[in-house]
C-alpha cells in the first residue's frame, strides 16, 4: 500500500514536470499594433514599419517579416525578414524599411508574419492589415506679399508697357564665330495718348567670348572682350488698347573665322539677357526705367 | 514781431507736416485651406482655399483674383470674381481686411480615388484689377499642399503558439 502511494506520487511528479517542460518549450506571441516611422512618410520616402507584440514564455528567437499589398494593383511587396531575441513581456522590433513609391498608391495594406528563427515552420501570421492611406496636409500656408498701387494722378505709370518678352538664341556654325539670337515683344498701349514714332531699343549683350586658334604647335585659347549690340526701332501710333509686335533679330560676327593655312581661329560666345527700353516720350532712356525690360541672364551657350 | 511770425513760420513748417498723399496698398496675408480626408470625399474632390488680404489706403477695385499653381495642375484654375463679405458679388474692396474663396478641385487616378497631381503643389495667389494701368499684383506665394501617408488602422492582431 504504501509502495502503491510511492508510485503514484512520483508518475504524479513526472507527469507535472513533463507539463512544466512541454510549457517551457511552446512560447506564444501576441500581434497587437504596427506603427511607422516616420510616422506620415510622403512619396517617395522610406518607412520603417514598426511591430508591437508580447511574448509569453520567453526569452525566445523570433523571425518577423511582412508583406505589403497595393489594393489597387494587388501587387504584394515582401519585406526582408529580421530576427532577434525577445524576452517575456512587451515588446517592438523594427523591420525591413519600404519605399513608398512617387506617385503615392492610395492604400498600402502590411500583415506581419512570425516564426521560430532558423525553424523550418512556415511563418504565421501575426498582425493583418496595418494600413496606410494617401492623403493631403498643409505644408506651407504661404508667403504674403505687399503691392503699392501706382498713382495714376501724378502720371507715374507708363502708358506704355512690353508685354511677353522672348529672347531665342541659335546655335550658329561652329566657323563662322557668330551669334545669332531673336528677341521678340509686344508694346501694348494702356490707355494713354501716345505719339507716333515712338523708339524702342534692344540691347544684347554676346559676351564671355573666347578664341581658338590651333597652330600646328597647339591649341591657343584666349579670352575677348564682349560685343554689345544695340537696335532701334521706332513704331506706328498704337491705339489705346491695343499692342504692337516687335521681332528684332541679331546676328553678331564677334569674329570672322579664320584659316591662314598655318592657323585655324574660331569664336564661341555666351549671349546674356537682352534689355529692351521703350520710350513713350520719343527719346531712348538709358537707365532702367518703369518700361525697361532685362532679360534674365540666359546663360545660353552657343557654338560650344 | 515780423521775426516772431517768421519764426512762427518756420516751426510751423518743421513740425506740421503737410497732409501726404495716402498711397494705396492691398497686403496678401495668408492662406487657409480647407482639407477634407480624402478618404471621406464622397461628392466632387473640392479643396477650400481661403484668402485673406488687407486693403490700405482707398479703395480698390479687383476685377477677379484667380490663382497658379507649381507644377502646373491639370485641372484648370478657378477663376473666381470677388466674394469679400464687406462687398459681396463686387469688386470693390474698401479699406480694411477681406477674404475670398477658391476651390481646388483634385483629379481622381485610375481608382477613382482623388489626389494630389504632384506631390507637393504650390499655390501663388493673383489680384488682377479693373484699371488695366495697375499691374498684376501677387497677393501670396507659395502656398503649398503635400502628398502624405497617413495611418488609417494599425492592424488586427492575433495569438500565435510557436513551438
Amino acid at each position: 500500500m504504501i509502495k502503491e502511494k510511492i508510485f503514484f506520487a512520483i508518475l504524479s511528479l513526472a507527469i507535472l514536470l513533463a507539463t512544466m517542460t512541454s510549457a517551457s518549450l511552446a512560447a506564444v506571441i501576441v500581434g497587437q499594433r504596427v506603427t511607422f516611422d516616420p510616422a506620415a512618410p510622403r512619396p517617395g520616402e522610406t518607412v520603417t514599419p514598426v511591430v508591437h507584440f508580447q511574448v509569453e514564455g520567453g526569452p525566445v528567437n523570433l523571425s518577423l517579416s511582412y508583406g505589403a499589398v497595393l489594393p489597387s494593383s494587388g501587387a504584394t511587396v515582401v519585406g526582408t525578414a529580421i530576427t532577434g531575441t525577445f524576452p517575456t513581456g512587451t515588446n517592438t522590433a523594427r523591420l525591413s524599411r519600404f519605399t513608398i513609391s512617387d506617385p503615392a498608391p492610395h492604400e498600402i495594406c502590411f500583415s506581419i508574419f512570425v516564426k521560430i528563427a532558423g525553424g523550418t515552420g512556415a511563418p504565421q501570421l501575426l498582425i493583418e492589415r496595418a494600413c496606410l492611406k494617401r492623403d493631403i496636409r498643409v505644408a506651407s500656408t504661404g508667403t504674403g506679399e505687399r503691392g503699392v498701387l501706382p498713382d495714376l494722378a501724378s502720371g507715374t505709370l507708363p502708358d506704355l508697357v512690353i508685354v511677353r518678352p522672348e529672347l531665342n538664341t541659335k546655335k550658329p556654325s561652329a566657323y563662322l564665330g557668330a551669334g545669332e539670337a531673336t528677341v521678340q515683344f509686344s508694346i501694348a498701349n494702356l490707355g494713354g495718348t501716345v505719339a507716333e514714332g515712338v523708339e524702342w531699343k534692344v540691347v544684347i549683350n554676346f559676351d564671355r567670348c573666347v578664341r581658338w586658334d590651333y597652330n600646328p604647335g597647339g591649341l591657343d585659347r584666349g579670352g575677348l572682350p564682349p560685343v554689345v549690340a544695340k537696335r532701334v526701332g521706332s513704331i506706328p501710333r498704337i491705339a489705346p488698347g491695343q499692342s504692337v509686335f516687335v521681332n528684332v533679330k541679331f546676328n553678331e560676327t564677334v569674329m570672322t573665322y579664320i584659316d591662314s593655312g598655318q592657323t585655324q581661329r574660331w569664336v564661341s560666345c555666351d549671349i546674356y539677357g537682352a534689355k529692351i527700353v521703350v520710350d513713350p516720350n520719343n527719346r531712348i532712356r538709358e537707365g532702367n526705367e518703369d518700361n525697361t525690360f532685362i532679360f534674365p541672364r540666359s546663360r545660353t551657350p552657343i557654338n560650344e | 514781431m515780423k521775426s516772431l511770425i517768421l519764426c512762427g513760420i518756420v516751426l510751423f513748417t518743421v513740425f506740421v507736416p503737410l497732409p501726404s498723399f495716402a498711397e494705396t496698398v492691398i497686403v496678401g496675408e495668408r492662406v487657409e485651406f480647407n482639407v477634407p480626408g480624402l478618404d471621406v470625399i464622397a461628392g466632387e474632390p473640392d479643396i477650400g482655399i481661403r484668402i485673406y488680404f488687407r486693403v490700405e489706403g482707398a479703395s480698390v477695385n479687383l476685377s477677379y483674383m484667380e490663382y497658379q499653381t507649381n507644377p502646373p495642375s491639370p485641372p484648370p484654375p478657378t477663376v473666381i470674381v470677388s466674394s469679400a463679405p464687406s462687398a459681396p458679388g463686387s469688386g470693390t474692396f474698401a479699406p480694411g481686411s477681406h477674404f475670398v474663396r477658391f476651390t481646388y478641385r483634385l483629379p481622381r487616378d485610375a481608382s477613382r480615388m482623388p489626389y494630389l497631381p504632384s506631390k507637393r503643389v504650390c499655390f501663388d495667389i493673383l489680384a488682377h484689377f479693373q484699371d488695366a494701368r495697375f499691374p498684376t499684383q501677387r497677393l501670396i506665394r507659395d502656398a503649398c499642399l503635400e502628398t502624405f501617408m497617413r495611418l488609417t488602422n494599425g492592424g488586427t492582431g492575433r495569438r500565435v503558439t510557436l513551438p
